[in-house]
């Protein structure tokens, strides 16, 4: 009779799993896995974001930090994760630029991004006590000095390092380039006159430029910035920079398509949110939402041209 | 008028609820070795987006002062930092708790660090201004400067073993080197490995170094006659300084806090270089320089006093310049912009009564924390009277969690261990640890801004030579360096003249 109860047991045991539908995605807690430090950029936009598709996709979704190597280090993690969509990771622009740099072997290809966020641009600041009064004298300062001018950047290889090399071919001028350990750093030193400009982000320049200690000449971009609705954009100087950074989410290749088409849709709910943009206006970043599809085109285009670019900035 | 309403604002039950929240919650963190005050901060700030922004706020400054002076307890109790700040606590705390004077450590720790802090608030209040000026006029030759000068404290934590000391702090700065160099990005010992390309972190080495070195040491001179030690633990009844003593350590307190301020206001130099500094500096000064790390009180109390007195200079930078003067503070300036508010000059007219409010909370947590110490320091002894076995195995837990959760990275795992056997064998061999914490802690701030200075000045070394504040710390650096030697020499040329 036991027995008999048993293999009833077990047999009722088993009939649930053989019978239960396939689970529906998501039934459990969301990891996005974010390569920086708490704290900065990066981490308050994903960190903003998780909060609203928590909402729009019903389950906990939490934000790790794995900070090192420009992001390199989360971005091996999250090709190495399972393909079942419970792992996420913000990509930044640097994600298109760690091949070449050698920072690691992989490349967007080698991951799937269900969409694009935003993208923000490099401004040119300068001291507030600074006798450039607007970009074209810097220009002209430049060019009958080259090298003099000293451009502080992020990093040898960051994204605002690029920026101003792009700024050097675009307007023809060579400037002496002071690497960093952030754009904040770099602000800072303008504003003690250590370096003569940054090239660094709307957001990091803020705080200086509201206490009258920096002065944006230019935002390296086709749009004005919204921090800075009045300084010029390189479209107005007519000159083309195609630099800037940007934000995206990614899964592991592999993810179910399925899964990417939930994951993409909540994704485009978050970011198009009205407290999305609001968040954008405060640090100075343009919403720039691209598809999954548009996303990952954009990604691989970048990296071919930053494959293409890294080698001839000689970094090593 | 307006400070008493600020005042006031701060013990409406709400805010003092949550302020008090913090101060528990940073006692806990503090303590845990490898949580530090950066990571208790990041973890909390999200949640104090659901409050109001003075109880937000109030929670913060609660968890980032406890958390600094929580630190020391267990640097005095188990010879591991809490935080990266109290390293220097260690050093005299830990030989005062292993003679018995556990309790003693510990109030020293709670009321020199309330002091520091008030102090510190009160620098915020008069010379906020005047300070973020100062601030700005750092430059990397300035903090290249800054990096040596702490470096010259390598003679200072050596002990009475200098020779080995600077062989040991030679190997800090070497691995200091590990990873992308600053200047070209260079990939140096990261053999392809993407988790080598920032370098080896500081604080799973320390807590390897001091805490795992510390209880495998244990372990290994480990006799059946413990019973002895326990009778000892509580030796001492003395549980404050006399009225002496506290008029011997003041005007070293006085001068620690003013170092730790002005080292405090300048960005990216934090607590744990400033304790360290205004340690080696007092220890130079002092009367009683034999007793420094082998459980000074004057030690123990300027190396308290300091960590806490760097957050008041950090807070300066973030509030008038709107630049980090510390990790936590670049959190900080996040939940402020999340509230709508852009740290700055401008804050302190568009939202001066926050500000004050700021200034009020971060005044009376460290009044709260001083009775919180205060009352507590009975029972964290007790820690000693556990088993060793347990408290060993609990700590060495700790460490491992704690170095894991730094960044979510076994790579901190293997570093801490490894720290930890090399913490170990240069205590069996009668190495001091504290000048390879201090190579790794400065190697880079050296080596990036030496290299940055000489990129902007294309290869001159001018700047350190003219100036103002690279010449004042130069002379200072080599004035403390040369002068010990010298007066040595004196004394025992006197000594042979006297035969």
């Amino acid at each position: 009779m036991k027995k008999l109860i048993a293999v009833l047991c077990c047999s009722f045991l088993f009939s649930g799993s053989l019978f239960a539908a396939p689970a529906k995605f998501p039934s459990k807690q969301i990891t996005v896995v974010v390569g920086y430090s708490a704290g900065g950029t990066s981490d308050t936009v994903t960190r903003f974001i998780a909060k609203e598709m928590e909402a729009e996709l019903g389950v906990p979704i939490i934000v790790t930090n794995k900070p090192g190597g420009s992001s390199a280090v989360a971005f091996e993690y999250l090709a190495s994760r399972k393909a079942d969509g419970y792992t996420l990771m913000y990509v930044p622009v640097e994600n298109a630029m760690v091949k070449p740099l050698g920072f690691t072997k992989l490349e967007p290809k080698d991951i799937r991004y269900i969409g694009r966020a935003m993208t923000l641009p490099a401004t040119v600041t300068v001291n507030a006590n600074s006798p450039f009064k607007t970009f074209a004298d810097l220009v002209k300062y430049a060019k009958n000095n080259p090298g003099k001018l000293k451009v502080g950047n992020s990093g040898t290889g960051s994204i605002w390092h690029f920026a101003a090399v792009g700024i050097e071919r675009a307007a023809d001028v060579k400037f002496n380039h002071v690497p960093f350990d952030s754009g904040t750093a770099a602000a800072t030193a303008v504003m003690g006159g250590h370096v003569d400009i940054a090239t660094v982000a709307p957001g990091e320049v803020k705080a200086g430029v509201e206490s009258g200690k920096l002065r944006v000449l230019a935002i390296v971009d086709n749009q004005r910035s919204s921090l800075y609705p009045k300084v010029p954009s390189f479209k107005d100087l007519k000159l083309n920079v195609e630099i800037m950074g940007w934000g995206a989410f990614a899964v592991p290749l592999k993810t179910p398509e399925e899964i990417v088409q939930i994951l993409e849709a909540a994704y485009k709910k978050a970011v198009e949110s009205q407290a999305f943009k609001d968040l954008c206006v405060k640090y100075g970043l343009t919403p720039a939402y691209l598809s999954a599809a548009d996303a990952q085109k954009f990604a691989n285009e970048q990296a071919q041209w930053y494959q293409e670019q890294i080698p001839s900035l000689n970094l090593r | 008028m307006e400070w008493v309403s600020a005042f006031i604002g701060v013990l409406h039950p709400q805010v003092f609820f949550y302020l008090i929240v913090g101060v528990v919650s940073g006692a806990l963190i503090g303590t845990l070795p490898g949580l530090t005050a950066t990571m208790g901060v990041a973890v909390l700030t999200p949640i104090s987006f659901w409050l109001e922004p003075a109880c937000g706020f109030a929670m913060l400054i609660g968890v980032y002062n406890a958390a600094i002076w929580s630190g020391g307890i267990s640097a005095i109790l188990i010879n591991t930092p809490g935080t990266p700040a109290s390293m220097a606590s260690t050093f005299d705390g830990y030989s005062l708790s292993q003679k018995g004077m556990a309790r003693l450590a510990l109030n020293i720790n709670t009321v020199f660090s309330a002091l520091g802090g008030v102090f510190s608030s009160f620098c915020l209040i008069f010379f906020a201004f005047p300070l973020a000026d100062f601030a700005l006029r750092f430059g990397p030759a300035e903090y290249a400067v800054v990096a040596f000068f702490g470096l010259t404290m390598m003679a200072a934590v050596s002990g009475d073993k200098p020779v080995k000391g600077l062989l040991v702090g030679f190997v800090g700065l070497l691995i200091s080197t590990i990873g992308l160099d600053a200047i070209h990005a260079f990939k140096r010992y990261t053999f392809d490995y993407p988790m080598l390309l920032d370098g080896i972190s500081f604080v799973p080495v320390m807590i390897g170094l001091f805490g795992i070195g510390e209880i495998l040491f244990q372990v290994y001179t480990n006799r059946k006659d413990e019973k002895a030690e326990i009778v000892s633990i509580e030796k001492s009844n003395k549980s404050f300084l006399n009225f002496k003593e506290l008029k011997q350590v003041f005007p070293f307190n006085i001068f620690a806090s003013i170092i730790s301020v002005i080292i405090g206001v300048i960005p990216g130099a934090g607590g744990d270089i400033a304790s360290i500094i205004s340690w080696g500096q007092c220890k130079r000064m002092s009367k009683h320089k034999s007793e420094y790390g082998k459980g000074s009180i004057e030690g123990l109390s300027v190396s308290c006093t300091s960590n806490n007195a760097v957050i008041g200079g950090a807070m300066t930078t973030m509030l008038s310049l709107g630049i980090p003067g510390d990790a936590v503070t670049a959190i900080l300036i996040g939940s402020l912009m999340m509230y709508g508010m852009t740290p700055g000059p401008q804050m302190f007219v568009e939202n001066k009564p926050f500000v004050m409010t700021l200034i009020a909370q971060l005044i009376i947590a460290n009044i709260v924390i001083c009775i919180f110490g205060l009352l507590t320091s009975k029972i964290y002894p007790k820690i000693l009277r556990i088993k060793k076995e347990t408290l060993w195995v609990s700590v060495t837990m700790c460490c491992f969690l704690g170095s894991f959760a730094i960044n979510n990275s076994y790579m901190d795992i293997i570093a801490m261990a490894i720290a930890g056997i090399l913490g170990f064998i240069l205590k069996k061999m009668d190495f001091p640890a504290g000048p390879l914490v201090l190579g790794l802690l400065l190697g880079r701030l050296l080596e990036a801004n030496l290299r940055r200075t000489l990129a902007i000045t294309m290869g001159s070394y001018s700047p350190f030579f003219t100036n103002p504040i690279c010449i004042v710390l130069l002379s200072v650096s080599i004035i403390s360096l040369i002068v010990p030697a010298i007066v040595k020499h004196i004394k025992a040329m006197h000594n042979q003249n006297k035969q």
